[in-house]
This record gives structure tokens, C-alpha cells and sequence, in this order.
């Protein structure tokens, strides 16, 4: 993948590195981590150039056909490479917050196993949100692995303005529901000033979509953070799903990206290159 | 503040002879927060006044008001029109919040106050009581090493000895045994974990460890007043950690592993830090005569990591707290797979559980300092101490979200007023007669909570009175949706029309048979539209959407 692609190429820009490979399995928990190169900010040598899109959007986004994340989100196109992400909200924009790392366990043959669950929000504070979870036997590598489902899972979020119409959208556009669980999280529009009211948790998440102001009510079992945050997230994730009145007028049609650039893809990136070569290697 | 007032001073004196709107100029350098009201008022009186000792004492009369409310630092107060004499101060106010737990210590666990589970010994290192234990009661811990928290673990076995005699718990190892010794007998007593019970305590201090740890760890993720100096070169680094790795591991490829697998930080920096300035070098131990030599010989021999044979450095990372007994080396080689032939395929429902929070937030009572975790407690208490029933009220009110938010807010500042001894004070009982009036506690200022940490205002009823709208009660506006692409039509057009008409001509009118002016237009702009339209521009045809119908498109007109 393109991780392991990574590594290597990686490896001879580091010069200090090729000792250090040999025990590598000694290198007491960091050498695995270490070796892929990317993470936060780590190994930061590899850049955009690295990235070999596998997905038809990803070669599109690549491209430049896509000039924005919302294009994607109009036609519902679901994202399967979180540089896609990163392409549109660059480096600096979108935030990652490791919300809780957790010890869980799991029976083995060699008894208990312990592992690091790691749950992250990432957002850009300015109506894009994304939740993710990953477990790991280190909590770097979990932390990685949910930073990444967390931009995989990123999404629009619709802010309104309280009484009139000046300044920068700061609550949510009308009362939303979202429900994980047992937890039910609604989220009530406020005036300018109040500040998110609520519980840490979705107070986080809130501030991270750039919801400046917004009351909520919640209920069930909130004491099970898990839940409290995806039912925060499903609610968000409903204030571009309400159709409010502004959206009663005719909706003009466009051509999807699949369909509009289908000759591009073609020409570019067909199959049958790809297909010759897997046979050459077999 | 005193840099200001040397401007300002320094305008005054430059100023006597020179334009009022100067001063008024240099004032506002000098504090940039002139109100619009302040600044007219000073422009007119100047204007007016000719003689310039008047300009100078209404300069001075401007100074004198503006130190006196920064050297008080209370904003100018609001007239907010309510029938209270005093006017409230809208600070907000927090209920204690609870700090956490304190730090936990790097390496060494506390041994201080170690109890000895069968007598009244009490000792504060740990050799000292293991060695009481052998000695006096021939008393055996086994993986005493492994045991996460001595002291707690002797405790808890301190409370348990003295239900149940010691036999319930310990195997008995009886020494000298054999015909042939000529020793007499001893019998030793040996606490293993081969007893669940022992095994469960075990384990939960251990993890009891672990989340202490891992707390510890999001402590100094979230650090933003890192400061550190590099280990090799001369910068210095401010902020996270996390950029102070981001160097070591770029620009001087030292390799510690990755930030997020360690945890105290500060203290193993110290450390090699401590092995650098004693000329060791960190992967080998070989001890050098100076500096230089030991960095030619980290450069030659690319021994830019740290031992990983030193037990030293284990204390640093978390992979080494997961199970006790366990270190890094151990776990790697482990047989991971599942004791069970089929894995349960993880679900997303068991991914997001599982993460609960011992401590519950708890509402605090509108009128005392009662607490509790839930609220139908609190309003049982409510109703029951203070004889004020909440719910009864908002039924009988019928009062929307809003109201009762602002309805909470209003007794809690009334209360907070009350005991901070100003002259309104709140209580029970002329609460409900004071709340059939609408108008006192129904204004736009409770709408922003008096307590920060207000838990009760998170847990209000809301029924589905309506979400958007008129139903809402309240106007609130959608943000407009971004238009992402122009409608095929416009791109079809503009080829359409670049195809035909190129560049500096004017196209006929038929063209605007396409076009509809958009919703605002005046009516000179429509016909100018409909007589000769765009020109063309030098670039190219600019088609810009007008986002307000998406129907209609329309052309730039203003380009040059």
C-alpha cells in the first residue's frame, strides 16, 4: 500500500536510519511506528507528491477536476482516502484532538491481551467535523489509525445566524436530534455570545464544526462518552439534511464527477494499464 | 498601561497648539478603543471652541475619565432599565470544578506508609517490610517485583487478613522437608496469584497504573508551556512536545520513538540529558573524555537512539505498563491469536462503547449547595427543601425552551446576588410570586448562563414544540448553502459564446434572451441588459453565478 511504499523511499533520505533497521524489532515498540514515516507532523519529508490515488476521486481530486470538498459532499460520494481530505484542508486547517485513550482487553492464547483504543475528532473549527476510533497494541499507531478514519468520516456542517443576518453564521440552523445508543443529543440554536452549553464532550466537537452558539438537551446513559460523542456527531451531521425553507426552490441539476469526467478517466487512468502490469508482475 | 499614558501625555503637550482633530487622533493611537460616541462629542466641542485653553481642559476631562476606568477596570456600566436598584455585574461564574488527581510519579511508586498485613509494623521502604514480613512472619509475596502499588496491595490484604485467618489464603511451603536435612522444619506462607482473588487485585491495581499513566500522558499532549532546549544544537523549543521530537527526529535523526508511545517526558529528557553532560554515550554506555569526541563518535557509529537494553528507559513507555511482568520484548513475541477459532468481527457498536466516565456531572439545586447526579432527584429536593416545583412552573406558565432557560439563569443570579450580600435577595419563597411576572426574569440577557458549568440547562425537557422556523419561537437564518458548480447550462453557454464571439466583440442583444436580471436589478441596469449588454472582456467572458436564485444566471456586466 501506499504506506509501505513509503517506508523504504523514506529510509534513504534518513541517513542515520540503515543501522537502526537491522533490530529493528528490538527498537523496544518505536522502530514499528517509526518505520512508516508518516504521523503527526513525523517524518514529514514525504509530502503530497507520495500519494498514488487508488480510487477513481482520488485520481480525480489529484487532478485538480474537483476544485472542492463540497462537490463531493452534493453527489454523496463516499471517501475512501483520507488524502482526499487533506487535499482540500490542507496541513494547517483541520485539527486533530485525541479526545480518550483507553486500555482494553481481549482474551488470547497467551492469556490477556491488552490493547490502546484511541478515539479522535478532528475538525477546522469552520463547519467540516470528523469522529474516529481505532484500537492498537501501541498508542501511537491508534492514535494514527483514528486520525485517519476520523478525516475519512468528516462532514459539512450548516450554521445559521440568531435574529438577523450580519456577521459570520454562529448557531445551528434549527433544532437538530442525533442518537447513538441510548444517548439522545439535541442540539437548540442560541443568540450571538452564549457559548456552547453543554457537556465537555460535545462541547469539544461543537467548537471543532465552529458552532459558536448552541444549547443542548441530552438524554439516556450520557455517562457512556462513546455514545454522548457519535450521538453529538449524528446531530451535527443533521443540519445539512433539514430542509428549510430557503431550499423549497427548484433544484438545478449537474452532471456527478464520474459522469462529467468519464473521458478523462479514461484516457488518463484506464484499467487495462494497470492490468498489463499486474500480469508482467505475475 | 503606562505606555499609554506616556502617549498620551506627549500628545497633550504637542498638541496645545495644534488641530483638535490631531489630538483626537493621537488619543486613539494611543488607546485604540475610542467609542464612536466619545469621538464625535470630542470632534464637535473642539471644533467649537476656539481659545485653546478650552481645547486643553476638555482634553484633560477626556484623559482624567479614561484612567479612572482603566485604573478600576470596570466596564462602563449598561443602563439596563430593570426596576433593581443595583445593576448586575454579568460576569460569568463557575461552580468548583473538581481538579484531577494528582500527577503521577515517574519511576519509583510511592512507598511511603507501607503496612504490614498481620501486625501494626509500619515501614516506609520496600526491602524494610519484606523483610520484617520473612523474617517475623515468615511471610512470602510472590512477583512482589510485578505488583503495581505495594502499598495499596498490602492494605487491601491488611483489611483481609483480619476477616479470615491466613490459611484461607496462602499456600504453605514447608522447608527442610526431606529425611535427610538435618534443619529443622520452617514453615514459610507464600500470597501468589495463583489465588483469583489475589490475581484480581492484582490486575485491577495494575490498570488502576495504567489509567493513571495514560492520564498523565493526555496531560502533556495537551501541554501548550513546553519549553525546552534542544539536547544537541542550540534551539530552543516552546509549545508542545510534540515539535520538540518533530527536531530531534529531523534535523538530528534521533530516534526516541514516537511521542505519543511516552510518557514523562520531562523527566526522561532530564535524563539523557543528564548522560550527555557526563559524556556517556546513549547507545553504547562508553564514556568519552569531552563532548566532541563523544558526538564524533555518535556520528560515526550512528548511534543516534537510546539503549533498548537499558531497564532504565522502560519507565517511559506506556507499552511497559500494559501487563505487569510484561516489557516490550515479551509482548512482541507473544502469540496474539484469539483463543477462539472465529474472531467476532468488531462491530461498530462495540467500537464506540466502552468508554464511560466513573464521575458523573452533577446538577447542582437553584437555592443551596445540595448536589446530586440526576435531576429528578434534584427537583424531588427542590420541591421537598426549598418548596419550589419547576416542572409545576413551566407547565403552568407553558413556557418554550427559551423561557425556561431564561428562567434558571435568573434564579441563579438572583441567588448568587443574594449571597454575595447585595440588596435583592433571592429564596423559595418570593421566587414563585416574582415569576408570575413574566417581564422580570423574560429578558434577552438570561439567554447567556450565569454559571458556566451549569449542568441543569443541559438537561432540559425539550418537547418537539418545533424545530425551525415560526414554530421556533425565534428567528433564526440558515447560512446559504455554497454553490458548488455552475449549472451545465452556463458552462455550455459560455463555450457556446466564446465559439462565436471572440474576444472584444459586443454580442447582439439575442444574447440576453438568455439572461434574466436577477431578483434586485434596477430598472436602468435591466435596460442597459437588454440594449447592448456585456462587452467582452480583454481576458475572457467571466460568467458569475448570482447565488441568490439558482435559476437564474446572469452575466458580469462590470468588468473592464
Amino acid at each position: 500500500m501506499a504506506d509501505a511504499a513509503a517506508a523504504p523511499a523514506g529510509d534513504s533520505q534518513r541517513g542515520g536510519f540503515r543501522g537502526g533497521f537491522g533490530d529493528r524489532g528490538r527498537g523496544r515498540g518505536r522502530g514499528r511506528g517509526r518505520g512508516r514515516g508518516r504521523g503527526r507532523g513525523r517524518g514529514a519529508k514525504e509530502g503530497d507528491k507520495d500519494w498514488v490515488p487508488v480510487t477513481k476521486l482520488g485520481r480525480l481530486v489529484q487532478d485538480g477536476k474537483i476544485k472542492s470538498l463540497e462537490e463531493i459532499y452534493l453527489f454523496s460520494l463516499p471517501i475512501k482516502e483520507c488524502d482526499i481530505i487533506d487535499t482540500f484542508l490542507g496541513t494547517g486547517v483541520l485539527k486533530d484532538e485525541v479526545l480518550k485513550i483507553m486500555p482494553v482487553q481481549k482474551q488470547t492464547r497467551a492469556g490477556q491481551r491488552t490493547r490502546f483504543k484511541a478515539f479522535v475528532a478532528v475538525g477546522d473549527y469552520n463547519g467540516h467535523v470528523g469522529l474516529g476510533v481505532k484500537c492498537s497494541k501501541e498508542v501511537a499507531t491508534a492514535i494514527r489509525g483514528a486520525i485517519i478514519l476520523a478525516k475519512l468520516s468528516v462532514i459539512p456542517v450548516r450554521r445559521g445566524y440568531w435574529g438577523n443576518k450580519i456577521g459570520k453564521p454562529h448557531t445551528v440552523p434549527c433544532k437538530v436530534t442525533g442518537k447513538c445508543g441510548s444517548v439522545l443529543v439535541r442540539l437548540i440554536p442560541a443568540p450571538r455570545g452564549t457559548g456552547i452549553v453543554s457537556a465537555p464532550v460535545p462541547k469539544k466537537l461543537l467548537h471543532m464544526a465552529g458552532i459558536e452558539d448552541c444549547y443542548t438537551s441530552a438524554t439516556g446513559a450520557t455517562s457512556t462518552l462513546g455514545n454522548f460523542a457519535k450521538a453529538t456527531y449524528a446531530a451535527i451531521a443533521k443540519t445539512y439534511a433539514y430542509l428549510t425553507p430557503d431550499l423549497w426552490k427548484e433544484t438545478v441539476f449537474t452532471k456527478p464527477p464520474y459522469q462529467e469526467f468519464t473521458d478523462y478517466l479514461m484516457k488518463n487512468h484506464s484499467r487495462s494499464n494497470v492490468q498489463r502490469q499486474e500480469q508482467k508482475v505475475y | 498601561m503606562f505606555p499609554w499614558i506616556k502617549k498620551a501625555v506627549a500628545a497633550l503637550v504637542g498638541s496645545l497648539w495644534s488641530q483638535p482633530y490631531a489630538v483626537c487622533s493621537s488619543l486613539l493611537v494611543a488607546r485604540r478603543s475610542v467609542t464612536s460616541q466619545e469621538w464625535w462629542v470630542t470632534l464637535e466641542l473642539a471644533k467649537r471652541t476656539s481659545l485653546g485653553v478650552l481645547r486643553l481642559c476638555l482634553v484633560v476631562v477626556i484623559l482624567v475619565v479614561r484612567i479612572w476606568t482603566a485604573l478600576l477596570r470596570r466596564p462602563l456600566r449598561v443602563d439596563s432599565g430593570t426596576d433593581v436598584g443595583e445593576k448586575p455585574v454579568l460576569e460569568t461564574l463557575t461552580f468548583g470544578s473538581k481538579d484531577g488527581s494528582g500527577e503521577a510519579s515517574p519511576g519509583a511508586e510511592t512507598v511511603a506508609n507501607l503496612p504490614c498485613p498481620q501486625c501494626s509494623y509500619v515501614s516506609d521502604s520496600k526491602e524494610d517490610i519484606l523483610a520484617h514480613l520473612i523474617l517475623t512472619h515468615k511471610f512470602l509475596i510472590a512477583d512482589v517485583n510485578f505488583v503495581a502499588n505495594l502499598s495499596e496491595y498490602l492494605s487491601y490484604w491488611k483489611k483481609r487478613l483480619e476477616e479470615k485467618p491466613l490459611s484461607e489464603f496462602c499456600s504453605k511451603i514447608v522447608t527442610n522437608s526431606g529425611t535427610k536435612d538435618e534443619a529443622p522444619k520452617e514453615e514459610f506462607y507464600l500470597l501468589c496469584d495463583a489465588l483469583p482473588e489475589d490475581k484480581k487485585i492484582r490486575e485491577s491495581l495494575q490498570r488502576k497504573k495504567l489509567e493513571a499513566v495514560l492520564a498523565q500522558q493526555q496531560k502533556e499532549r495537551e501541554e501548550t508551556k513546553f519549553c525546552r532546549q534542544c539536547l544537541f544544537c542550540k534551539q530552543t523549543f516552546c509549545g508542545n512536545r510534540a515539535v520538540l521530537f518533530d527536531h530531534l527526529l529531523r534535523d538530528h535523526s534521533f530516534h526516541m520513538g514516537q511521542a505519543d508511545n511516552l510518557v514523562f517526558t520531562n523527566e526522561l529528557f532530564d535524563l539523557i540529558q543528564f548522560k550527555l553532560d557526563s559524556q556517556l554515550c546513549l547507545f553504547c554506555e562508553k564514556s568519552f573524555k569531552d563532548k566532541a569526541s563523544l558526538r564524533e563518535h555518535m556520528r560515526k557509529k550512528q548511534h543516534r537512539k537510546i539503549n533498548p537494553k537499558n531497564k532504565e528507559y522502560d519507565q517511559f513507555y506506556i507499552i511497559n505498563y500494559m501487563e505487569m511482568g510484561k516489557n516490550w520484548e515479551s509482548l512482541q513475541s507473544e502469540d496474539n491469536r484469539p483463543v477462539s477459532n472465529h474472531e467476532k468481527p468488531a462491530n461498530e457498536e462495540e467500537e464506540w462503547s466502552g468508554w464511560t466516565e466513573d464521575s458523573e456531572p452533577r446538577v447542582v439545586c437553584l437555592f443551596c449547595d445540595f448536589s446530586c447526579p440526576n435531576q429528578s432527584d434534584l427537583l424531588a429536593h427542590m420541591k421537598e427543601k426549598h418548596g419550589f416545583d419547576l416542572q409545576d412552573v413551566n407547565q403552568k406558565l407553558q413556557l418554550n425552551f427559551y423561557q425556561k432557560v431564561k428562567l434558571i439563569n435568573y434564579i441563579r443570579r438572583q441567588v448568587s446576588a443574594a449571597l454575595s450580600g447585595a440588596r435583592h435577595a433571592m429564596c423559595a419563597n418570593t421566587a414563585v410570586p416574582m415569576i408570575r411576572g413574566t417581564s422580570v426574569w423574560d429578558q434577552p440577557q438570561y439567554f447567556f448562563p450565569t454559571y458556566e458549568d451549569d449542568t441543569l440547562l443541559c438537561q432540559l425537557d425539550d418537547d418537539d414544540e418545533g424545530a425551525a422556523g415560526d414554530a421556533l419561537g425565534v428567528t433564526v437564518i440558515a447560512e446559504e448553502i455554497p454553490l458548488v458548480r455552475d449549472s451545465i447550462l452556463t458552462e455550455k453557454l459560455c463555450r457556446e459564446l466564446q465559439k462565436a464571439y471572440p474576444i472584444g466583440c459586443i454580442f447582439p442583444s439575442q444574447a440576453a434572451g438568455y439572461l434574466k436580471p436577477p431578483v434586485g436589478t434596477s430598472a436602468a441596469t435591466k435596460a442597459f441588459l437588454n440594449d447592448t449588454v456585456a462587452v467582452t472582456t480583454l481576458s475572457s467572458i467571466s460568467c458569475q453565478m448570482f447565488s441568490v436564485d439558482q435559476n437564474i444566471l446572469s452575466m458580469d456586466v462590470s468588468s473592464t
